[in-house]
């Protein structure tokens, strides 16, 4: 039985020999550290490198360009729930729900093509407000209340037949030309 | 030159280039204490997006806005009303135009685009409004909006004219 291992173990050790004094006639012990160097160097290079890291949801985290974060960039005047956490979309009232007649419309930049649009933002009216629907509070643009045609803090769902507030859409409605 | 100089030059144009703008920005923001919303709007020029921007929200963007929620309709109202003088008077004091912060060249322009899209085919004989005229109009003092819309209402009645319904007749 002992015999077996001490012939596996020389027959590795022969084996280790061998591989190890080829490499050391192949290669200079320069070429190992070159070899190391470069990739310590290029790992180095390649975070830097100028990649197009804009793709997905959020280029930069901070939610410009996702729709059920405050940080959108059409909510900039929208004061209210989301209705994209609500369930409805950016620019549709959840199931049950129906659209203000009135609206409140700003303008807001967008910073993918550097233009200015127009949006309109319609409150959803006519179901009970979603206590787990994401709140915001940006309303730029607006002016206090004596300054009533630039104020937002109103129930667009006044006009309606169904006057209970539920969440806002953001509609852009052309270019702030 | 000597490279010296040059250098000290180099370093002299940066400087300025950059601490330059900070004063300018600064000084332009104190003097005129206009945010970048109010700058967009300043510059706009199209009637049609002046429109949506100030007026869409409550007329609606097919300008029958909500009557039942007290905003008459343009369609078959907006001539009559802009044919009559103290109407034009009337136009140019309700409140979207008083607070909407707008240039005399905006509502010029916002208002001829309500007469262009919504005067039917009476649009070519309602006369259209220049920046003299509204500068002139708004400088009428009007007190008390709803008295004088019962004016010019009774006004368009003796005319025969239609009178769209308003939540205070």
């Amino acid at each position: 039985m002992l015999k077996i291992f001490e012939r596996i173990q020389s027959a590795l050790s022969g084996l280790v020999e061998t591989s190890a004094r080829q490499s050391a006639r192949q290669y200079g012990r320069r070429s190992a550290l070159a070899r190391m160097g470069s990739i310590m160097v290029g790992g180095a290079a390649f975070t830097a490198l100028p990649f197009d890291r804009a793709w997905g949801a959020t280029p930069s985290g901070d939610g410009t360009y996702d729709d059920k974060s405050c940080d959108y960039w059409r909510y900039c005047a929208l004061d209210g729930f989301l209705c994209t956490t609500a369930g409805g979309s950016k620019s549709s009232c959840p199931v049950g729900a129906e659209a203000s007649l009135v609206s409140w419309v700003g303008t807001c930049h967008n910073p993918a093509d550097d233009r200015d649009y127009l949006v309109s933002y319609y409150d959803c009216c006519g179901k009970t407000a979603f206590s787990g629907a994401q709140f915001c509070l940006r309303s730029e643009g607006e002016r206090p209340a004596y300054s009533m045609g630039l104020h937002n803090d109103i129930n667009w769902c006044m006009s309606n037949a169904n006057k209970g507030y539920h969440c806002t859409v953001a509609l852009v409605v052309g270019v702030a030309e | 030159m000597k490279p010296r100089t040059l250098a000290s030059g180099i370093c002299l144009v940066t400087l300025l280039g950059v601490v330059l703008p900070m004063f300018t920005s600064a000084e332009e923001q104190a003097v005129t204490g206009i945010d970048g919303h109010d700058k967009v709007i300043r510059e706009m020029t199209s009637a049609k997006s002046l429109y949506m921007l100030k007026c869409s929200g409550c007329h609606r963007v097919d300008g029958t806005g909500a009557p039942e929620a007290g905003i008459p309709p343009f369609p078959g109202f907006i001539a009559p009303l802009a044919r009559n003088q103290d109407g034009r008077v009337y136009i140019s004091h309700v409140p979207g135009i008083m607070g909407s912060r707008l240039s005399n060249e905006q509502l010029a322009d916002v208002l001829n685009y309500v007469i262009d899209e919504w005067a039917g085919e009476d649009a070519s004989d309602t006369p259209r409004f220049t920046v003299e005229e509204l500068a002139a109009l708004r400088e009428i003092p009007v007190t008390n909006i709803v008295e004088y819309r019962r004016d010019v209402v009774n006004q368009l009645i003796e005319s025969g004219d239609p009178v769209a319904d308003y939540p205070w007749p």
